[in-house]
């Protein structure tokens, strides 16, 4: 039988980066009275199956990264929270859709509005904040760093392990992991500073906060 | 390493309200902290991606499996319906030759029976 989980535990587990943190992410996927309820509102926005799973999809992606950004405050269920991102989802998939028509912009607006009430969500997040560096950029970034910071980077910061777990998980010791580590962010600093197209994008974003 | 973590805690919202308007005011009137802000965003959001894109091929992974459970289960209710429609089938071949058997027994019996045979042909 599948475990199944309270709000709270799958909070702690993303935010603290449990090893049960990738068990809650199944079952979020799986479980079907979220998947009903997120289904109901996709459905209605979205026709295409295939892109409505997608859709669903990223807004797991995007519960995750909101959850670890201390985005939820907890004002609504967990469910009602996601039920709200997929409806954000939907719209910024159609905002790209449809860029030219004012009038779906407006209905839009009314959307957004509703759903920020309705789901205590905070809109920008999902919409606007997300996309301050296209994933395009931070992608080609990382994509050139080795196998081994991709890795300790993600024990670190999404797993939430401390160097000695590190050091044992990879079987080094904990000095190494911490040279590594330094080792990483000096060359993913690098590779930023010597990207001009990333450094275009973050100059213009100097002093927003 | 203060600095570092100052801002990590400020991208990750865990500043409480006072100590983040006064980290505002300050990268306001400082440019290199400024810029210090948004290279350490700039990171987060690419070892954010580093997760995204997992996160994306478990899903990917999720789907297949999600799939394939369904497509079972669809064939599994596919050859229970059709046992089901063979057991009707059987059923109603069953009935069939019961009531020919019966009829056909009827049938016999009126022919042999000469009180039966004369009244009818009375």
């Amino acid at each position: 039988m599948n475990p199944t989980y309270t709000d709270q535990q799958i909070i702690t587990a993303i935010q603290n980066g449990a090893v049960t943190r990738d068990k809650v992410f199944a079952y979020l996927y799986d479980n079907e009275g979220l998947r009903n309820k997120a289904f109901a509102k996709i459905t209605k926005m979205i026709a295409d199956q295939e892109k409505a799973e997608d859709i669903f999809a990223d807004s797991l992606i995007a519960l995750v990264k909101s959850v670890r950004y201390n985005k939820y405050k907890g004002d609504s269920s967990l469910s009602t929270y996601f039920v709200g991102i997929c409806q954000l989802q939907c719209i910024r998939y159609l905002q790209q859709e449809q860029r030219s028509k004012k009038r779906e912009r407006v209905l839009n607006e009314v959307l957004i509005h509703r759903v920020e009430e309705e789901c205590r969500i905070e809109a920008s997040f999902f919409l606007d904040n997300q996309r301050r560096y296209e994933a395009r950029l931070t992608r080609r970034v990382y994509r050139k760093l080795s196998d081994t910071c991709r890795q300790y980077f993600r024990q670190k910061y999404w797993q939430g392990k401390k160097i000695r777990e590190m050091a044992d998980e990879n079987e080094v010791k904990s000095q190494s992991v911490k040279n590594t580590l330094s080792r990483c962010y000096k060359k993913l600093r690098e590779i930023i500073v010597n990207d001009p197209e990333a450094m275009e994008q973050i100059k213009l974003n100097y002093g927003k906060l | 390493m203060e600095s570092f973590n100052r801002i990590k805690d400020y991208l990750l919202h865990r500043l409480p309200d006072k100590e983040r308007a006064q980290f505002e005011a300050e990268v306001r009137a400082n440019e290199a902290l400024a810029r210090e802000l948004e290279l350490q965003r700039f990171e987060m959001e690419t070892i954010d991606q580093i997760e995204a894109d997992q996160l994306r091929e478990k899903a990917a992974e999720l789907r297949q499996q999600r799939q394939q459970r369904l497509e079972q289960n669809t064939q599994g209710s596919r050859s229970g319906s059709m046992v089901r429609m063979y057991r009707i089938i059987a059923a109603a071949a069953v009935v069939l030759l019961a009531i020919g058997f019966f009829f056909g027994n009827k049938k016999a019996c009126i022919a042999k029976s000469p009180f039966l045979s004369t009244r009818r042909l009375e």
